[in-house]
Parts: C-alpha cells; structure tokens; sequence
C-alpha cells in the first residue's frame, strides 16, 4: 500500500518536472526581459533625458523593445541572443523616435501608408529609407566623434572602419612599427567615449 | 579581435564596430553588456556605428569628408574639434573632393558661426578699459600690501643708503625661515594621502604610469630643493652675509628637476622591453640640461668669487637657466590637453621672469628685495597649486594616458612620442 502510494507520488512529481522546468525557463526568460528593459531604458534615459525625451517616453521606448522581443522573436530566449536583438531594436526606435520628434520631412506619413513600406526588400520603401536616412544620421555622428580625435586615431579608424583595412594594411600605410591594434582599441575607445558625449 | 583569450570588451567593441567578431565573440559581448551599463551604452554605440558602416555609400561620403577635413587642416598638430560643433551642425552636403588640389573646397558645414556683429566690438573696447582700470587698481592694491608687509619686514638701517648696509642682511632670516617652512609643508603634503594624485591603471596605460611617477619624483626633488636653499639662507642670512655660492648651487639644484619633470613630459621617458632605446632622447635631454645646470653653475660661483676675471654678471646666466627651467614646464602646462585655466598660467611664467632676475636681487634697495621676495613666494605656492591640481583632478593623468595613446606629438613618429 504504502509502495504504490510512494510509486504514484513520484509518477505525479515525474509528470510535473516538465512543467516545472518549463515554469523555471519562463521564469528566466522573464527575467532576462526585465533586464534588457533595464538597460534600454538606462540607456534611453542617460541620452535622451530630461532634454529630448521625459520619462514616459524613455519608458514606451524601452517597452517597445521588449514587445519586439516577445512578440516577432519568442524563440530567442538566451540572454545573449536577446541583447543582440535588444540593441538592434532600440537603435531604430530610438532614430524613430527622433524622426517623430523632428518631423522629419524626408518621410511623409502617408508612405506610412504604402503597402509595400514595411518591405526591406523595396529599396524604395519608407522602411529602407528611414534606415538610411539613419544611418547617415548616425554617420555624421560618426564623423564629428573622429573629427574631434588626433589627426593619428582619425587616420586608424578611417583606416579600420571606413576604408575597412585588414591591421597589417593600416600598419603598411601609416608606416608605423607599434602594436596598431593596441592603438586601434584605444582610439575606437575615445570614440565611443566622444559618441557618447554627442548623444548618439 | 585579439589573439589574446581573455575577455576585454574594448577589443569585442571595436571588433563590434568594424563587424569582425565571431559568434562566440558577439554572444561574449552581450553577456557582458546584459549586466553592465556601461557597456551597455558602448555597445549601443558602436551599434550604431556599425550600422551606419554597413551601407557602402556612407562611408564612400564619410571618407571623402574626411579627405576634405585633413586637406583643410593639413599641418596642424594638435587639431581640436571646432568648440560647439553640435550633431545637428554636421548635417548637410556631401563631399566631392578626392584629389589633392589646392583649391578652396566647399564641405559639409561644421561650424554655424554668427557673424561678427559690430556692437560686439564696442563691448571688446569697454571689456578693454575695463581691465586697464581694474589691473591698475589690483596692481595698486597689491602694492599697497606688499609695502606694508614689506616695511615691517624691513629691518631699520637696511635702507638704500642707510648706516647699516652691507653688514644687515636686507631680507631678514625669518622670511627665508617662513618660506623653508612652506616649502617643508607642501613637501610633506605630497607623501599624505591629501590631494592624491590620480592613479593611473598599470594594465590600461603602463608607460604613462611610469611617466607619472617619474614626474612626480621629479616634483618632489624641486622641494626638497627648495627646502634645502631656504634653510641653507636662513642659517646663513643671520650671520649677515650676502648670498653665497652655495646658495647659488643649492638654486641651481632647484631648477635641474624642473628640466626633468618637463623633459618626463616632452620626451618618451620609458624604455620598453623590445625597444630599450626608446628613451634615448630622454636621457640625452637630462645629460645636457644637467651639464648646462653644472656650466652654469660653476659660472654663477666663479663670478660670486671673483675668479677667472669674472664679476656677478656670470650670475646671468644662473638666473637664465632658472627662468627657462620654469618657463619649460609651465609651457607644457599650456596643453590643451591639461586643461589649465589661462589665468592660471600668469602667475607661473611670472614667477619663471622673477627667477631670471632674482640672482640681481642683492644689487635692489633693501625694501625692493623684500618686495620681490613676498611675490616670488606666492608664485611658487602658485606653481604648487597647479601642479597639485593637474595631479589630483587627473589632468596630467589623461595628458599622459593621451600620450601613450599617441594623440599627441608630431604625426610622423607614430608610436614613439610617448611619455
């Protein structure tokens, strides 16, 4: 009697592990969520706030991301693999958020509209060109950060990100003898540092 | 990325950027950037750079402005981004400049200067009267206080003419006993941990770690000097002797760490371990300044003594070296990257013109040398402030970081105008 109560005890706990893993999987996959917001949303805040954008604002930004996160992406569940898309995602609801802000022109909203202007494929879509009118946004930001390094880092980074030379190229053309890479690292640090002073 | 295996997120960030990491790499990156903010911010960064990068046609514009900016700037050493050049100020107009030609060419529009508006010029021209009329009242003023400390200072009899000249010390040994204990004050506070330099990480910078403390060790050096002098003129004095050749020396052993400290700054100071000769200018630099220092001061002595035919005049020369000694320094003070106040560096290159005539200081009526001697004092208490300042608010910190980073020096010596 008391085997097949014990045998049945673990039957009924053998039947539940799967949801319990699946509870915990979740549970981690909330929390991961949660943290990704975090960091969109700090991030959001230290650029765009209190100047360009109020708290709320910061926080629909952020929340949209994870609404990407969970609704187009469900089965990327590693915190890595959402990070990746995280970051991918708040820069263009950042850049969209500027857009909206500054009423942009360039896109009207009735291309809004357009049926094919959700199509990435459409080099003509509203889509692809608010990408583009993006990136040269963040491409000038790009030039006024190396604009404001040395005449040495500029010529590295253009080198590197630009031109896209391979290390032993850079160190051909600036005919230099010292660890490029090192001084590659150290620039693009400055860089960043520049970038994030600008508000990118 | 680095062949290295440990984690260092400036290389996966730059690695980022330029879209050269592995998977693995990238998964790295994330994880860190998941429980770090910072890196969090970095990476959204180079996020963006990174896609701005992916389209061919931004970075052909990129690299023709970029082409347009160095042929404008072509020469310049230490180019500064224009002050206030603003995000929304670099939007605009391509660049179609690929050639060399010395043309003026029309590139995208950095700067969004107003123009200079007449009523502006009047504004100068009364800023102008107004300094005139309040550095003659300041200057009045601080007369007026030096002659009343001065004249208490003043011991009777000293005056120009008066019965004891030449047998009374016109400076009275309790000045050179005040400036010894400034001196010994300013010497000890720099081995407390108040007003602490800022610390420069071995593992991020380790030639301007290097340089810092060979620079500090040379700041110090000067003090002990000081101090040395001071109370060397403060035994001596009360005897009522006129300055002596070991004064001048113990001046000179003054001046030769303030050639080093500025030589830590201007040469690459460090030897590294595939490249020992990297610092071969360095020591030249040291050799001759001290070898000039001893000329001098063999002069400085000979002159004080009257031998080999010489009079005081080869005290010139001491004085000289003294001046420069200072005014070297305080140049390098002038960086940009130090971020020292402008006004700031009056005091220091005027203490550097006392020092050149401080060795004729006996040959000035007696209140006169008083005088001069408050003001020297409070120039070099001056030059500690800012040197204090440089140390403990990180200004000398980045400048060397800068260094080593090879942001600074002429653009043909890549790596090796480091600290």
């Amino acid at each position: 009697m008391c085997d097949l109560f014990l045998g049945g005890l673990a039957l009924q706990w053998r039947q539940m592990l799967p949801v319990r893993m699946e509870e915990s999987e979740d549970r981690i996959y909330h929390e991961n969520l949660a943290l990704v917001r975090r960091r969109i949303l700090a991030f959001v805040l230290r650029r765009l706030a209190p100047q360009h954008a109020d708290f709320a604002q910061a926080e629909d930004i952020a929340q949209s991301c994870v609404v990407t996160l969970w609704e187009k992406y469900p089965d990327k569940r590693e915190l890595g693999e959402m990070v990746g898309i995280a970051i991918g995602a708040a820069r263009h609801k950042v850049a969209q958020f500027r857009r909206d802000r500054d009423k942009r022109p360039g896109i009207s909203d009735w291309a809004a509209d357009l049926r094919e202007f959700h199509d990435p494929q459409n080099p003509h879509s509203g889509e692809r060109i608010f990408e583009q009118v993006a990136a040269r946004e963040y491409m000038n930001a790009l030039l006024l950060g190396l604009l404001k390094l040395s005449p040495r880092c500029r010529q590295i980074l253009s080198l590197k990100l630009i031109e896209q030379r391979s290390y032993p190229e850079i160190r051909m053309v600036m005919g230099i003898s010292g660890n490029i890479y090192e001084m590659a690292k150290r620039c693009h640090k400055t860089l960043l540092r520049i970038l994030g002073g600008i508000g990118l | 990325m680095s062949p290295s295996d440990r984690f260092d997120p400036d290389a996966l960030l730059l690695g980022y950027s330029a879209g050269e990491l592995t998977a693995e790499e990238r998964d790295a990156l994330f994880q860190a950037a998941a429980v770090n903010q910072d890196l969090f911010d970095q990476l959204m960064d180079a996020e963006a750079m990174r896609h701005a990068l992916s389209f061919p046609e931004q970075r052909k514009r990129a690299g023709e402005v970029l082409n347009a900016w160095e042929f404008e700037h072509a020469g310049d050493e230490e180019l500064a981004a224009p002050a206030g050049l603003s995000w929304q100020g670099i939007k605009g107009k391509t660049v179609p400049l690929q050639s060399r030609r010395p043309e003026p060419v029309n590139y995208a529009a950095l700067e969004n200067r107003a123009p200079y508006r007449t009523h502006a010029r009047f504004t100068d021209l009364f800023r102008s009267v107004l300094t005139t009329v309040a550095t003659t009242l300041l200057l009045r003023i601080c007369y007026s206080l030096l002659t009343a400390i001065g004249a208490s200072l003043l011991v009777p009899g000293a005056q120009l003419g008066g019965a004891l000249i030449g047998t009374v010390p016109p400076v009275p040994p309790i000045l050179h006993l005040v400036q010894a204990a400034i001196a010994a004050l300013l010497l000890a506070v720099q081995f407390t941990p108040f007003l602490k330099p800022q610390v420069i990480a071995e593992r991020d910078h380790p030639i301007a770690r290097k340089s810092l403390a060979q620079f500090i060790a040379g700041w110090r050096w000067a003090w002990a000097g000081w101090l040395m002098l001071y109370l060397w003129l403060w035994v001596h004095g009360g005897s009522g002797a006129q300055p002596d050749p070991i004064a001048d020396i113990l001046n000179c052993l003054t001046s030769f760490p303030l050639f080093w400290c500025f030589f830590v700054l201007d040469k690459p100071s460090i030897a590294l371990p595939g490249y020992p000769e990297r610092n071969a200018s360095f020591w030249r630099a040291i050799g001759t300044a001290w070898g000039v220092g001893a000329g001098v001061c063999l002069m400085a002595v000979a002159g004080r003594l009257h031998l080999w035919g010489l009079n005081e005049f080869g005290l010139v020369f001491l004085g000289l070296y003294d001046g420069l000694a200072i005014a070297f320094l305080v140049g390098r003070f002038d960086s940009h990257w130090m971020k020292v106040p402008r006004w700031m560096l009056v005091p220091l290159y005027g203490y550097a013109l006392i020092q050149m005539m401080w060795v004729f200081f006996f040959k000035l009526p007696p209140e006169w040398q008083i005088y001069s001697y408050l003001v020297a004092l409070l120039f070099k208490v001056c030059l500690f402030l800012v040197v204090t300042h440089l140390l403990h608010a990180g200004n000398l910190r980045r400048y060397l970081e800068a260094a080593e980073e090879g942001k600074l020096g002429p653009q043909t010596e890549a790596s090796t105008t480091v600290s």
